[in-house]
């Protein structure tokens, strides 16, 4: 854009339009430096929760009325608010409002003077996540990017006395510091291909004889790589099971869900960028992501470290609306039909998944054998409230009626029988009731088996705010799984 | 544009000539008589004592870090400093040193922040 | 033909400047001796020439036929390249300094300088940024303890002033509007109270003292620190290559003080006289350039060496926070129409 005067682009740059389509990001990231400040002032470390629950609670709110009412393409295009926006963003805050909230007590002494460097994470991450799925310029996902993982990395080595900790931290700034290289690569790629950055100018060039050549297959494919190793896809999940199982269970909660709900958010609306021959190659990433997670979860005795390999075959799950979008020949009706499937699958996948992770996080406190498929067994005679609990999540995750997580399932399905894929959606489905296997396994140890003979009865008691967030998970879970219509016509 | 910059070319030129050149002609002329120990590594005439290949202070770690994060955030200060004048003139001044008092302000409470953790404190 | 002409000029232009500052480097070495000589009580050098004026030049000769010591262990190519690491970064500065408003050679319009940029305060800066490299490589490959604390110590100090050298640059670039030295030069010809020394006080004194420290000059000379570590990051170097980071080290410091004298004390501008030819321009450039050199040297013998811890809390707990505060005065003052 060019301007006429000083004035004109002194106006564009300080448009107020703008505002109520950023007011999200800018609460959270005020918030987060906020968070930052209170520890060097003295005496203010006691207004720690106030700040997050008035900070994710504004963003809530801020993203709620985009929902209605949203502002469109702002900011000379590099940032859009719609109404997907708008939930993926009420997802984030939310997601890291329960999160945080399973952190409570979760720490030992030794973390308590670094505690408001850890609540900036919840903050920051839920605004790096909002960039990222509002972003039409693939800088500006980097940006959110960023944003995000930084923090995460930090976190994901929280528990320094902790060799596990230190390892997973080290291994995802690693991992991560290699996605990014290879997504900004591609991103430079297609800016020598195409000589723009923007995703509107992208989509609009699509059909020229421009995206045929080899360097904006290769800058798509970088990007799209660079991408994928944020949501795990096979070949690059290796890093998730060291990670998710080292990292503090608050923090993996985060990072399973926030991390992929925010990179899909963007990836599914860039997919186009992918020519329509790689149909059957991301059908075959995602089957291969969906054998790999289900494999590898089969054989955990560690319950976080099954839920890890769970998170990569629901990544692969998810990815097969690209394959159908794909298969589609890019149709743009199709496109928005696999990106709120996504959206329903991931918000399912959001109350599941959080809720889960936080109870492990909660049992973590009582001991962390008791996180394993052994430490479990016979737990619904001693805590049958937490157990029935971890029982829906189960279910949800195995894509049982009734729950979020089948018409999750569903709805990709459809998009793959919308497409005739029968093939590919068969063996989805195959997957997925291999999946049931280990989450059937956890709820046969819940209920079925007798107290572990080395039980001590360690029995600590729920917290009220644990309670609440699980109390919240589950009706989340159940919400979306008897009244999915409810949820889709938000998207209008 | 280009011509500006021809006469650094051929300045790079000229400075990494004379480098090259005083590099080269020490190692033809200089003397060459190697002899034992010659070789060692001054450590006020004791013998060295393992490796300086050693692990440092993880201060100067921190230094660099802090240095890159205060030095890019200065250097996006740099376009408004050379057009605050012109800006002044158009008649939006105040409101660009308005939006630049909110970046300094930030760069102020970072500072803080560092400060405060103990960053700055070199022998702690 | 044009061309021809034009290339031939800039050839000139770096024959008499370049060769001039490469003069004046070793000179100052020389100055450096006999100025702490007579602070002393000594003669100083007196034997090669009159007044020992030809010493450099001896120097230069002798450090030709030394030998070259490579210490065991050291890492080559590192070791190698490093002293003209250090040196062709400083080097690199004078490319832009003016020596006077309009230049006396045949069809080349501008000021004297062999390139007049119009961001060449960040060139300067960027290029002198650089020569960190060579003082953190050539102490490192070393494979010396004394050399790695030295090139450790100088580059943290290196950087940690550098950013109240920039902030200090800003306020002036605020002042004039312009990133060119010949802007910031040109905007106060005139009078001697156009200089900028009197509106920016305080960027002027962070600036200097920023110089000593970017310099390591005394008193931050903790990178050569005799009594603690030797000669610092040189201990292992000997021959040209010795004389390298030296000549790189004086050119380093005849820039900063160019840009001293040209940013606070109006440059090659005469005072009171405005339109000067040009050879008094730069003669009284010169001037301003051998003022502020003779000051590093009154300063090594005058100053007691700080302690490193103080230098850094001085730069990082003062200097920035000073810096920062004195762009943001200089900018509401601009805003409000006052400068």
């Amino acid at each position: 854009m060019t301007f006429q005067s000083t004035q004109d682009a002194f106006d564009a740059a300080f448009s107020t339009a703008a505002l109520p389509a950023v007011l999200p990001a800018v609460i959270l990231s005020v918030g987060a430096l906020l968070m930052l400040l209170i520890e060097i002032v003295p005496g203010a470390r006691a207004s720690r929760p106030i700040v997050v629950l008035a900070t994710l609670v504004g963003a809530l709110f801020a993203n709620f009325t985009q929902l209605s009412d949203p502002a469109g393409p702002v900011l000379d295009g590099i940032y859009a608010s719609t109404p997907e926006t708008a939930i993926w963003g009420m997802l984030f805050a939310a997601g890291a409002l329960l999160a945080w909230v399973y952190s409570i007590g979760y720490y030992g002494e030794k973390a308590r003077p670094f505690l408001a460097e850890h609540d900036m994470l919840f903050l920051s991450a839920p605004a790096g996540m909002t960039l990222m799925v509002c972003s039409q310029d693939l800088l500006m996902f980097f940006v959110g990017l960023e944003l995000l993982s930084l923090p995460l990395y930090a976190r994901a080595a929280f528990r320094r006395e902790r060799h596990d900790s230190v390892e997973a931290g080290l291994k995802y700034f690693l991992l991560g510091a290699f996605a990014a290289a290879t997504y900004l690569f591609g991103a430079s790629l297609l800016y020598l291909a195409t000589g723009t950055i923007s995703v509107m100018e992208l989509k609009m060039m699509m059909g020229d004889t421009i995206t045929t050549t080899p360097v904006f297959l290769a800058g798509a494919g970088l990007l799209v790589a660079g991408i994928f190793f944020k949501i795990s896809v096979f070949p690059f999940h290796m890093w998730v099971p060291d990670v998710y199982e080292g990292s503090p269970t608050p923090v993996t909660t985060l990072m399973a869900t926030g991390t992929k709900a925010a990179a899909f958010g963007f990836l599914i609306p860039i997919s186009f960028l992918l020519p329509t021959e790689a149909t059957g190659l991301i059908a075959a990433i995602a089957l291969l992501t969906m054998a790999a997670g289900n494999l590898g979860a089969l054989v955990q005795t560690n319950i976080k470290r099954m839920l890890a390999y769970s998170g990569v075959a629901h990544a692969g799950t998810i990815l097969l609306v690209i394959a159908g979008y794909l298969a589609s020949g890019r149709d743009d009706a199709i496109g928005e039909q696999a990106l709120h499937a996504a959206l329903f699958y991931l918000a399912a996948y959001l109350f599941t998944s959080t809720g889960s992770f936080g109870l492990l996080a909660m049992l973590e406190r009582d001991g962390e054998d008791l996180t394993t498929m052994r430490g479990i067994r016979g737990l619904a005679r001693r805590r049958p409230a937490v157990a029935a609990a971890m029982t829906l999540f189960m279910l949800s995750l195995g894509g049982i009626p009734a729950t979020g997580g089948f018409f999750g399932k569903w709805f990709v399905f459809t998009v793959l029988v919308q497409e005739g894929m029968y093939g590919v959606a068969i063996l989805g489905a195959l997957m997925s009731v291999v999946a049931l296997g280990y989450y059937l396994r956890v709820i046969v140890n819940l209920w079925m088996e007798p107290l572990d003979e080395a039980d001590t009865g360690r029995v600590a008691p729920v917290t009220l705010p644990a309670g609440i967030a699980t109390a919240v998970c589950a009706l989340g879970v159940l919400v979306l799984g008897l009244m999915p219509g409810w949820f889709l016509d938000l998207l209008g | 544009m280009l011509n500006d910059y021809l006469p650094i070319l051929i300045m790079v030129g000229a400075v990494v000539g004379f480098g090259i050149v005083n590099l080269v002609i020490s190692e033809l002329l200089g003397a060459k008589r190697r002899v034992v120990g010659k070789g060692q590594a001054y450590e006020c005439g004791l013998a060295p004592k393992g490796d300086s290949r050693m692990r440092i202070s993880i201060h100067f770690y921190l230094v660099a870090v802090l240095f890159i994060l205060f030095d890019v955030e200065s250097l996006l200060l740099l376009p408004w400093a050379i057009s605050a004048k012109s800006l002044t003139a158009a008649g939006v001044g105040g409101t660009v040193f308005a939006e630049v008092t909110a970046f300094v302000v930030v760069l102020g409470l970072g500072l803080a922040y560092v400060w405060r953790k103990g960053g700055l404190t070199w022998d702690r | 033909m044009d061309m021809l002409i034009s290339v031939l000029v800039i050839l000139a232009k770096i024959t008499c400047i370049f060769g001039g500052v490469i003069t004046l480097a070793a000179l100052t070495t020389l100055a450096e001796r006999k100025v702490s000589a007579w602070i002393q009580f000594r003669h100083g050098p007196n034997r090669v020439g009159p007044w020992g004026i030809l010493q450099p030049l001896a120097d230069g000769v002798k450090f030709i036929y030394k030998e070259e010591l490579v210490p065991d262990g050291a890492n080559q190519v590192m070791f190698y390249l490093a002293p003209a690491m250090v040196a062709m970064p400083a080097m690199m500065g004078i490319a832009v300094l003016p020596f006077a408003a309009v230049s006396p050679l045949y069809q080349d319009t501008g000021p004297l300088a062999i390139a007049n940029l119009d961001l060449s305060v960040l060139f300067i800066l960027a290029f002198s940024g650089l020569s960190i490299y060579g003082v953190i490589l050539g102490g490192w490959a070393s494979n010396s303890k004394f050399s790695l604390l030295g090139a450790l110590r100088a580059s943290a100090q290196m950087i940690s002033y550098e950013l109240a050298l920039l902030l200090s640059v800003a306020a002036i670039l605020l002042m004039a509007g312009s990133a060119n030295l010949v802007d910031i030069a040109n905007d106060q010809q005139g009078s001697i109270f156009n200089w900028y020394i009197w509106k920016q006080p305080l960027a002027f004194l962070l600036f200097l003292i920023a110089t000593f420290a970017e310099t390591n000059r005394h008193p931050f000379d903790f990178a050569e620190c005799e009594p603690e570590l030797v000669a610092g990051f040189h201990t292992e170097y000997s021959s040209m290559r010795f004389a390298l980071f030296f000549l790189g080290e004086y050119c380093a410091i005849i820039v900063m003080c160019a840009m001293t004298c040209t940013f606070f004390l109006g440059g090659f501008h005469v005072p009171f006289w405005a339109d000067a030819p040009w050879f008094v321009q730069a003669g009284m450039f010169l001037a301003k350039i051998c003022f502020f050199l003779f000051l590093f040297i009154w300063v090594r013998w005058t100053l007691p060496r700080f302690r490193f811890d103080q230098l850094m809390g001085l730069g990082w707990k003062t200097f920035l926070p000073l810096a920062l505060l004195n762009l943001f005065v200089t900018g509401a003052l601009v805003a409000a129409g006052v400068y």
